[in-house]
């Protein structure tokens, strides 16, 4: 007999995330390169190796070919397991019939049966845009330590920024008794971070008689959490501290690569004890050529640089031509950018090509009005013709992709 | 045409224990900022698609063995082949051969795996050899050729004094070998290919005549009595038997003509992956002419240099045509100048190194300054 696992993680990686436009066209967000060699979904990932959970079902439905192949057998996270081990869980059908996956909480609901055959004790749930790292163990042992049938990851964020996320009204113990999405005048400051730990048998439960409810969108904010507060079931609130960030936006995930080269950041990307985890294949080393001044800047291996680079993140294997200066952007892997082009406040996606003297973005304080200002986006493999200008806030479409 | 590998970890002569290997197998020099000697071979065979391969070890091989650990990074971790690491052993037969003295010794206490093994031909390397060698060629020429014996060489630059030098004639037959010599010279890789049945009859007469040295018996014994062929290679070759070829094979990787030679796309050279983060470069940092891995994090001056990966160095240091192998710390204002450390090391604030260019400074491993 197989050993029962005392925790499975699902993963919730089918949403489209539109919001970040052109770099998800083709990809599902979670497989969005980020940080200089990372994917996003190397965080949840990583850290559910590093907190020893070795068993993840990955929920994939939008775009899913580039995640499915990035995860592979899961080598890179360790989780390529004889029991256990990483899993791609796509919708699928069956003599009844098949689904898409309605929703959050019908995507766990189609995968019972994966999940039953670890006979956890816990589920813990996650998804694959937000950008962290945490001990899930710990959370564990604090969901044990209540006795809850439901534990939320919370952060507590500032009042003005509390209306923007989904936040938790909870009493001294961190019992909770409300839950407010984006309130307009929040009572509290907990805001949820879409990371759950359940107690399985609760969380069937609940989500067989929400897939009952024809009414019901499926969704673990809107329907599952409301519908066990409404039953008694006892909640609470897992205080986190540290860094966690949503990079759901254009904005927000260029924020988040900016985050990296700011010392005071408290990620602690480079923390020996908690590595985050990635697939790459052995690049050379990164070469520094004779006329180039590079400040306050990520590079990854592979990358040959002979222009100037500020404040920027250059991903494996980009190369930068003589006479170009890169300024607060996100290069992505392989990216070729020319001779003596300029870029400001861009994101370059994988493989785009940009010839000598292309000028893309602009800084904010070279802009006219602060509605002008934005940050310019190329798609992946994407080229961007010698001498042609891309003004902020513009987007290029990927290669084979619409402009739309 | 089914070939499989046997690499030694190691040159087997006794009077290169120079400071860099004196605690680490020759195989296991930390090179090019991320690589260790072995990534080298052990690719190129793996991009020749020979997938069965056996790597005798000699001494100090535990870095060795931890570098390679099953093989999965070269994609060697196979249910049949793959890497087989096999170390030396002590007999309770006193007459029979000693694995330390001599390749062919070493060679001798493996026959029972070469006669197992599945490929007609066998790939003979040595691991502390920087090129990139395309050994599928390699091969077809040796088949092509009907050679006994098939060694490649490189036009080197003074190849040194115990490297092989050879001569061909106009159909590329061996016709004279030399040890050493200054100035370019053809100068063999230390790498032989021939038929699986040659080595073995080979072997029954060196263990005949207890014979230990493999380039003394192979080459210069047989030469003109079989067929020997050289193979040349065109593209980047060194080796490191002393300190300064070693700083020179290094300083090499600076030349984008000599990396592009060493590392082609569609040969890539493999190794352990670490996962470490990317370099930083902080406020003050002036990086140039450099090859740097990830996982640093710098804040001073860098000209003409190799830093491996997680070094440090801090504000108003200067480092200039150095090696810095995994873990250097420099501290603040620290100057080095044609220095070598070795792993670990740490140079206090404000401390100042210099060697020359032709003998670098060399601090050992885990040094405090």
């Amino acid at each position: 007999m197989l050993r029962k696992k005392e925790m499975v993680a699902m993963l919730l990686a089918g949403g489209q995330g539109s919001r970040l436009y052109v770099l998800t066209q083709q990809t599902a967000k979670p497989a969005i390169p980020f940080g200089g060699k990372y994917r996003i979904i190397d965080f949840p990932l990583s850290n559910c190796t590093n907190s020893g959970i070795d068993t993840v079902g990955v929920l994939t439905q939008y775009q899913p070919l580039e995640l499915n192949t990035y995860i592979g057998n899961g080598q890179p996270w360790d989780l390529d397991r004889m029991h256990g081990g990483v899993h791609i869980l796509p919708p699928y059908a069956t003599a009844q019939g098949g689904d898409w996956y309605k929703g959050t909480a019908n995507a766990i609901y189609q995968n019972i049966n994966f999940i039953e055959q670890y006979e956890p004790e816990y589920v813990l749930v996650l998804s694959g845009d937000h950008i962290y790292k945490m001990n899930y163990n710990q959370m564990l042992e604090f969901h044990k330590k209540k006795g809850a049938a439901a534990t939320i990851a919370s952060l507590g964020v500032s009042l003005e920024e509390a209306s923007r996320f989904g936040i938790m009204n909870a009493d001294a113990d961190g019992v909770i008794y409300e839950f407010e999405e984006k309130p307009a005048h929040p009572k509290s400051t907990n805001a949820s971070m879409g990371i759950y730990i359940f107690t399985w048998e609760k969380l069937k439960k609940y989500l067989t008689e929400d897939e009952a409810d024809p009414a019901s969108d499926n969704d673990f904010g809107k329907n599952i959490l409301p519908a066990m507060l409404a039953a008694g079931e006892k909640m609470v609130v897992y205080p986190f501290e540290g860094y966690w960030k949503d990079v759901g936006t254009i904005e927000s995930f260029w924020e988040a690569n900016m985050d990296l080269l700011n010392p005071k950041i408290p990620l602690g990307l480079s923390d020996p004890n908690w590595k985050i985890y990635a697939r790459h294949g052995a690049l050379q080393p990164q070469s520094i050529g004779s006329d180039t001044r590079i400040v306050e800047s990520m590079i990854s291996e592979g990358c040959r640089v002979e222009g100037d680079l500020w404040y920027s993140v250059l991903f494996s294997g980009v190369t930068l031509g003589k006479g170009s200066k890169v300024n607060s952007s996100v290069v992505m892997h392989n990216v070729k950018i020319g001779k003596n082009c300029s870029i400001r406040y861009a994101i370059i996606a994988d493989d785009a090509v940009i010839e000598d003297g292309a000028v893309i973005g602009k800084s904010p304080e070279d802009c006219v009005s602060p509605d002008e200002w934005g940050i310019a986006v190329i798609g992946q493999g994407a080229v961007v013709k010698a001498g042609q200008v891309v003004g902020p806030k513009e987007m290029i479409a990927p290669r084979g992709g619409d402009n739309k | 045409m089914k070939a499989f590998g046997i690499i030694f970890s190691d040159s087997y002569s006794t009077d290169d224990r120079h400071e860099l290997i004196r605690h680490r197998s020759a195989s296991a020099l930390p090179v090019a900022c991320r690589y260790r000697a072995i990534d080298f071979t052990l690719s190129g065979l793996v991009n020749a698609d020979v997938r069965e391969i056996y790597l005798l070890t000699k001494r100090y091989y535990g870095t060795l063995l931890d570098h390679l650990g099953n093989g999965k990074d070269w994609d060697l971790d196979r249910k049949s082949g793959g890497i087989k690491l096999l170390t030396p052993y002590s007999h309770l037969d006193a007459a029979a051969p000693d694995m330390m003295s001599g390749k062919l010794d070493a060679l001798r206490t493996i026959i029972p795996f070469i006669k197992e093994a599945k490929g007609d031909y066998v790939i003979l390397g040595q691991g502390n050899l920087i090129a990139n060698l395309d050994f599928n060629a390699v091969l077809k020429q040796h088949v092509e050729s009907g050679a006994d014996l098939t060694i490649p060489y490189a036009y080197m630059e003074d190849p040194g004094e115990r490297s092989l030098v050879v001569s061909f004639d106009k159909e590329g037959v061996l016709t004279d070998v030399k040890l050493g010599g200054s100035g370019k010279q053809d100068t063999a890789l230390n790498c032989y290919v021939m038929h699986k049945d040659f080595l073995l009859a080979f072997l029954a007469q060196a263990n005949l005549y207890d014979w230990h040295d493999l380039n003394r018996n192979l080459i210069v014994r047989y030469m003109g009595r079989i067929r020997i062929c050289g193979y040349r290679h065109e593209g980047y070759a060194a080796i490191c038997n002393t300190v300064p070829q070693y700083f020179r094979a290094n300083m090499d990787m600076l030349d984008a003509k000599a990396r592009d030679e060493l590392f082609p796309e569609d040969r890539p050279v493999l190794t352990r992956v670490q996962d470490t983060v990317p370099t930083f470069y902080r406020f003050d940092a002036q990086v140039t002419d450099s090859l740097l891995a990830d996982g640093c994090d710098v804040d001073g001056t860098v000209k003409g240099s190799l830093i491996f990966r997680n070094v440090t160095i801090e504000e108003g240091a200067v480092v200039e045509n150095c090696v810095l192998m995994q873990n250097t710390h420099i501290g603040q204002g620290a100057v080095l100048k044609n220095v070598i450390c070795d792993k670990n090391v740490t140079v206090g604030a404000g401390v100042t190194l210099a060697g020359s260019e032709k003998y670098p400074y060399v601090l050992t491993k885990g040094t405090e300054v």
